[in-house]
């Protein structure tokens, strides 16, 4: 019996889901991004058939119930229906992000879709010519969150199946994230007599464990600066005495962080030479986030300003190029001459303005009736930033105001 | 710290110079103004900190392009430390053992102050005081505490632009700052995006409806079935009705047929066929019988039809005759023909030859044989006559040319002849000439006679034509007498007439020319005439040639006379010759009136009609000859023909027109005759066939009869009907069972097996049916159209659901809400960090009041106290819009700062700044340098002054620049003349 399968391996797909720190956006590129989910999901279900797969494992997180649209479960049900037009199954389950009890749309999606619909572990088989070709295991999150480990539920069905394929929407068990779910260790996963551990909830793409294989393909998608690189999906092959693993990029639209050095530049139009210069080319458009290091010269000190409109002309000409770059985001870092006062005053200052401080300060806004809705409370990073920020901008208007 | 020594490579005046300061913590360095103190001064700040490149510039010696100096600097912790510059960028650090060590080693000794913060604390100048003077007095307190905290106005300005800027971006109830108009905007986009959304969740109750509508559909549909099969049951029950109906019919009339139910059918074929055969038999006896009547009757016919013996004899003797009447009928028939012919020879020929003759006289002529020659000679003779009356006509003809010629002749000569008068005159000319007058007598004589010569000549031309008119006319009247033709009368008449006007005309003329001779008498003009002798001459001439003329005339009137002599001659030739034709004529006329043939006909061609009549004669009796046999004939077949038309008389036969068709009559009785017999030796045959089959029918009937017998008996029936009609009875029987079986099937087959027992029992009644089928039909109807309602129903909410999913504009507006939102953050971050500095800097502020305004005040306190000689005792810190105050210690008076005198408020700002310097500076122990600060101090007071310094100089190293070598010499110190 020479019983193979190959599949897809897909996860947190987050579709329509929305972008983080992108802001005035030129309208092209804005309808792009949007849709840039969605795109990445076509391409998904493009592979599948050109790969000809006998079947799909989306393992979580399909499309988030924050941002919820009816035209993410739409899109999501006609990519079903391509895939049952060429006779691909598709198991998943649902995860932190669309977790059942959430107040989705009913959708109902074509037959070839399986889903895991319970929050304890269950097995569907998988037939192929008529013969069970596999298990897939999985669960689906029923809540906002799980927090046991699931992994103990895992057990290899009773019954000729070539392969066990499982799925799990959760991560590693760590000390230090308060919030993991479905918790586990990677050795709970290896001695449960399964072919492949199907994971998802990690936006990363990463491989755990090689035999069996342990994956988190990653989001298909990066919808922030934090999410870079290629992201897409696996093409898995199982034989029985193999198996084969190939990573699919499947994302519209690539997320990229640029250092970019313009300390040797003396002036604007070399400046902005030197940024042209430094971006990557890559072949699929992509959102860039610029690391600009400068320093501060005699001739010459690139200030916010300047360089802020040198990103506009510089994005002005790489959004019209194909494909399109575009420059959402940048931070300055001025490399400065080590001469400037520790103000002891301000220093004393810095040690004095403790959180509440800061957020005292802030309730004005934060606590406005009418901007709350619109704003997120500052995380504790965030809140450092501001305080560095402000304590950084207190020692530059400073030292300007004494320079002059 | 302290500076040990300062090695000026150049800056600003100072080049190559080096100052060397004593272990004394006080040095003072004297020196003019322009001296130098200042650019001293700032070469120390740029030897511990640096200058920028701009500054550098300003300080760089006029004549020398070097910038830069050395410090040696003692350190209580690291002893004694070098530092080199050159220009701004250049520096180098030494430690005491020697080593170089970078900038923030240097910088941490000196407690990371910065220049500005230095100046502020370490550095006080003349200029400061000037500046603190010239300050607005209510501002004076700001500055003295921006001194205090950071020794700069900076954080004050810093402070302003903070405020405005956040102004600008957001007020907690305004709308114009970024902030308030972002978040209207957002407030907008959200609203709309809710609203959305909410039409976005309906989906689920779109879903839900739908399933509801499709289950009434469903529903709908299965009662519609329901319907269906009730009404296709109505309809069953409508459709098998008649059979029902049948089978009821039936088994009724099996029950009547109840008693047949046994009967046996076993020997129904064979009485069957026994009853058949009987009955063929008896049919085909009839037949033969009848066959036999007919024979019979035909026989007895056909011998009354046939004729009888003597009369079959005559028959066969007339028709024995036939050949030979056929053969003299077609001798007639020839005859017939050649009579014909020959009559039409003769019509012919007669034709061809016009010739007046008819058949008839054909038969009577005779032709006697000397008629041919006699006809020759009358012939020749008219040829005669005729020939030589052409010979006298033309001779006639030429005598008459000739007369004409010498007529025409005559008539020139005349014309020549000159006139009388003019041969008088020539004459009498002549006469004149020689006697005159002698030719005019002969002339006229002349004239005269040709006159009377022209009359005779008329007068027998006259009687000529009277002679000649009346012959033509007489010959004309003769010949219309003799041939019998009346115009020729005419003609003669008509000669006669002419002739007579002719003569009448001729007479006229003869008058005339009598008339004219009577007027030829001459009158003789007496003239006289003179005559020449030419002219006589002439005269002469012409008269001698008109007697020539006159001569030829004459001759020429002999000539006529002759020719007219011989014309008469002629005449009387012709009449003779006319004479003869008259009795040649009269000869043929004669001949004429005997052979009528001949009349019409020139006797030239007798001779010919002569043979032709010859030859039409013989024929003629060829004829004759025929017609004759031709009658023999005739006459024969009359005969044959009467004995004929006897026997159709005798034997009561309409008489035929013809011989033929009698004959051909005579011959068909013959055959029918014939013919008869030959029927009745047949019949005869027949008859006695028909005879023995007869005998043969009848007894094979009888034994079928005696079968047909026995097997009746034996089933029982006494006569055949019977047998048949309970025979009839048992099939119907078997047929109505047949029947009922098979419609009973029927039924079965029609039937669901379900509804049969149902079905069966109900009634029989038409309309019940009808009745139910109209009522579910209508029931149906109304179904059909809560379907159809459900359908479009549901086809409209697909259309709602389809629309919902194909909206995408919800998705748009959350991205787009988003990305708003992202700029919103990113306007309030940056809100956030300006405010957040904001309250940083006014903590620090009021930090730092706190921490150490208190200490200062109190500190300069002391040393105001000390250098105002206890005058003033107690210093206030500026509070809400108050400025500094001080108290007078005795009488515990209070003054505001621009209330004291200038040497005041210069002690006061140096208290302030030693107690700065004390405060703030007391653990770095930094140099203080102090440059001309004491200008509007008195005796008194500088000397307070000084021991404040020398205080003060206890704990660090004090530089003090002035130009006041009192103030220099009161200060216990070092003093170095600054001089170039």
């Amino acid at each position: 019996m020479d019983s193979a399968v190959t599949f897809i391996h897909a996860a947190d797909l987050h579709l329509d889901s929305l972008f983080k720190g992108l802001r005035h956006v030129p309208a092209n590129i804005f309808k792009e991004i949007q849709e840039s989910t969605f795109t990445a999901l076509n391409h998904l279900i493009d592979e599948a058939i050109n790969h000809n797969v006998d079947f799909v494992l989306l393992a979580g997180d399909l499309y988030d119930h924050e941002s919820q649209s009816l035209k993410a479960q739409i899109r999501l049900r006609r990519a079903f229906e391509r895939l049952d037009e060429q006779n691909i199954d598709v198991f998943l389950s649902y995860g932190n992000h669309d977790f059942m009890k959430g107040d989705s749309f009913d959708v109902e999606y074509p037959d070839n879709v399986h889903i895991f619909s319970e929050e304890t572990v269950t097995y569907i088989p998988f037939y192929k010519n008529g013969e069970a070709a596999a298990a897939i295991y999985g669960f689906s999150y029923e809540n906002r969150a799980v927090y046991e480990n699931k992994s103990a539920e895992y057990k290899v069905a009773a019954g000729e199946y070539p392969f066990h394929i499982a799925m799990l929407h959760g991560s590693v068990a760590t000390n230090t994230e308060h919030d993991s779910y479905a918790p586990f260790q990677i050795k709970d996963l290896l001695n449960k007599g399964m072919d492949y551990w199907a994971l998802g909830h990690i936006h990363k793409r990463q491989q755990l464990h090689s035999n069996p294989p342990v994956i988190y393909p990653g989001n298909i998608q990066g919808r922030h600066r934090k999410e870079t690189g290629e992201k897409g999906c696996y093409l898995i092959h199982l034989s029985k005495h193999n198996i084969e693993q190939t990573f699919l990029p499947l994302q519209a639209i690539r997320y990229e962080e640029v250092e970019v050095d313009i300390r040797e530049c003396l002036t604007p139009s070399h400046v902005e030479k030197s940024i042209m210069k430094q971006l990557p080319a890559n072949s699929v458009p992509s959102l860039l986030y610029l690391k600009i290091i400068a320093k501060e010269n005699e001739e010459f000190t690139p200030d916010e300003i300047l360089i802020q409109e040198l990103i506009e002309v510089i994005n002005e000409s790489v959004s019209e190029a194909f494909p399109w770059q575009y420059i959402y985001h940048y931070r300055m870092a001025v490399e400065e001459e080590p001469a400037w006062l520790e103000d002891s005053f301000l220093k004393d200052i810095l040690e004095e303005a403790d959180t509440s401080f800061i957020q005292e300060g802030l309730n004005e806004i934060y606590h406005h009736r009418n901007a709350r809705k619109f704003l997120s409370s500052l995380s504790d990073e965030e809140e450092q930033a501001v305080k560095e920020n402000a304590y950084q901008l207190l020692n530059v208007l400073l030292r300007r105001e004494r320079t002059e | 710290m302290k500076i040990k020594e300062i090695t000026i490579y150049g800056f600003g005046r100072w080049i190559d110079q080096t100052f060397s300061f004593s272990n004394s913590n006080m040095i003072t360095l004297l020196g003019d103004n322009e001296s130098g103190k200042t650019t001293l001064h700032q070469f120390i700040l740029y030897m511990l900190f640096g200058m920028t490149k701009k500054k550098c510039d300003f300080y760089r010696p006029k004549t020398s392009s070097k910038l830069g100096g050395r410090m040696i600097i003692d350190h209580p912790c690291e002893g004694t430390i070098w530092i080199e510059r050159l220009d701004a960028a250049q520096v180098q650090y030494f430690a005491d053992d020697g080593e170089e060590r970078d900038e923030a080693w240097f910088r941490e000794l000196l407690g990371n102050m910065n220049a500005e913060a230095f100046q502020s604390i370490y550095s006080f100048s003349s200029q400061d005081l000037a500046v603190f003077q010239n300050m607005k007095e209510s501002d004076i307190n700001e500055l003295l505490l921006s001194i205090g905290l950071t020794g700069s106005a900076a954080v004050y300005k810093v402070e302003k632009k903070l405020q405005s800027e956040l102004q600008k971006q957001f007020k907690p109830s305004g709308t114009k700052p970024v902030i308030n108009e972002k978040l209207s905007e957002l407030r907008a986009m959200d609203q709309q995006l809710g609203e959305s959304k909410r039409l976005e969740k309906s989906y689920k109750d779109q879903i839900e409806q739908i399933d509801t509508l499709e289950k009434k559909h469903k529903l709908k549909k299965e009662q519609i079935a329901q319907k269906n099969e009730q009404l296709a049951k109505e309809q069953l029950m409508e459709k098998i009705l008649p059979i029902r109906k049948e089978i009821h019919h039936v088994s009724e009339e099996l029950q009547g047929l109840a008693d047949v139910r046994n009967f046996p059918l076993d020997n129904q074929e064979q009485i069957k066929t026994l009853h058949i055969d009987i009955n063929n038999l008896n049919r085909e006896f009839a037949s033969q019988q009848d066959t036999l009547d007919t024979y019979t009757k035909k026989k007895q016919d056909l011998e009354i039809a046939s004729l009888q013996n003597e009369e079959k004899e005559q028959l066969n003797h007339l028709l024995n005759q036939k050949a030979e009447i056929t053969l003299i009928r077609e001798r007639q028939r020839t005859i017939e023909q050649d009579y014909s012919y020959k009559a039409r020879e003769i019509t012919e020929m007669i034709q061809e030859k016009q010739i007046h003759i008819t058949t008839d006289e054909l038969e009577r002529q005779e032709l006697p044989f000397y008629l041919e020659k006699e006809w020759g000679s009358l012939r020749k003779e008219q040829e005669n006559i005729q020939e030589k009356l052409a010979g006298n006509v033309q001779k006639n003809e030429q005598l008459l040319q000739e007369k004409s010629r010498m007529e025409e002749e005559q008539k020139n000569l005349n014309q020549e002849l000159l006139a009388e008068a003019h041969i008088k005159e020539l004459n009498q000319r002549i006469d004149a000439y020689k006697q005159k007058n002698r030719a005019d007598e002969s002339q006229q004589k002349n004239m005269s006679q040709i006159l009377n010569k022209m009359i005779r000549e008329k007068k027998k031309q006259g009687r000529m034509l009277v002679i000649i008119g009346a012959v033509i006319a007489l010959a004309g009247a003769l010949t219309g007498f003799a041939a019998d033709v009346p115009w020729l009368y005419l003609i003669s008449l008509a000669v006669v007439a002419g002739v007579y006007y002719f003569r009448l005309v001729q007479l006229q003329d003869i008058k005339e020319l009598n008339q004219q001779r009577k007027g030829l008498q001459p009158e003789y003009p007496g003239q006289e005439i003179d005559v020449t002798e030419a002219e006589y001459q002439e005269a002469k001439e012409i008269l001698e040639e008109q007697q020539k003329l006159q001569r030829r005339l004459h001759s020429l009137e002999d000539r006529l006379q002759h020719i007219r002599s011989q014309f008469e001659e002629n005449e009387a030739v012709r009449f003779d010759l006319t004479k003869q034709q008259n009795r040649l004529e009269e000869n043929i006329v004669d001949q004429q009136n005997h052979f009528s043939v001949l009349q019409d006909v020139d006797v030239l061609y007798w001779q010919d009609i002569y043979h032709l009549l010859q030859k039409l004669i013989q024929l003629t009796n060829e004829k004759q000859s025929l017609k004759k046999e031709l009658d023999r004939v005739t006459e024969r077949i009359y005969e044959f023909s009467d004995q004929v038309k006897n026997w159709f008389r005798t034997n009561g036969l309409a008489n035929q027109t013809t011989l033929e068709e009698m004959m051909l009559t005579l011959e068909d009785i013959q055959q029918q005759e014939q013919q008869h017999q030959h029927e009745l030796q047949q019949l005869t045959q027949f008859i006695k066939d028909v005879q023995n089959k007869l005998m043969v029918l009848k007894q094979k009937r009888n034994r079928y009869t005696e079968e047909r017998d026995k097997l009746l008996k034996a089933s029982g029936t006494e006569s055949e009907e019977i047998y048949f009609e309970k025979q009839t009875r048992k099939e119907r029987y078997n047929k109505l069972y047949e029947r009922l079986e098979e419609l009973k099937e029927r039924l079965q087959i029609l039937i669901p097996e379900e509804w049969q027992q149902e079905l069966a029992d109900e009634p029989l009644e038409a309309e019940n049916y009808y009745k139910n089928r109209k009522e579910l039909e209508l029931a149906l109807a109304d179904y059909e159209e809560d379907l159809e309602r459900l359908k479009n129903e549901l086809a409209e909410q697909r259309l709602r659901i389809e629309q919902l999913e194909s909206e995408e504009d919800i998705s748009l507006q959350m991205h787009q809400l988003a990305m708003e939102k992202e700029e919103l953050e990113d306007l309030v971050r940056n809100w956030a960090v300006q405010k957040t500095a904001l309250r940083m800097l006014e903590a620090a502020k009021n930090q730092f009041k706190d921490k150490y305004l208190a200490l200062v005040i109190e500190t300069a306190q002391i040393y105001f106290k000390e250098i105002t000689a206890n005058q003033y005792d107690t210093i206030y810190a500026p509070a809400a819009e108050k400025s500094f105050q001080v108290e007078n210690s005795k009488k515990k008076q209070r003054f505001y700062v621009e209330e004291l005198s200038q040497g005041t408020k210069d002690q006061l700002y140096i208290s302030l700044r030693f107690a700065i310097n004390e405060v703030m500076a007391k653990s770095s122990g930094l140099p203080f340098f102090m440059d001309d600060a004491f200008v509007h101090f008195d005796m008194n007071r500088t000397e307070r002054m000084h021991k404040v310094l020398e205080r003060l100089a206890e704990e660090q190293q004090v530089i003090l620049f002035t130009c006041r070598r009192e103030l220099a010499e009161a200060a216990n110190g070092d003093i170095i003349h600054l001089s170039i």
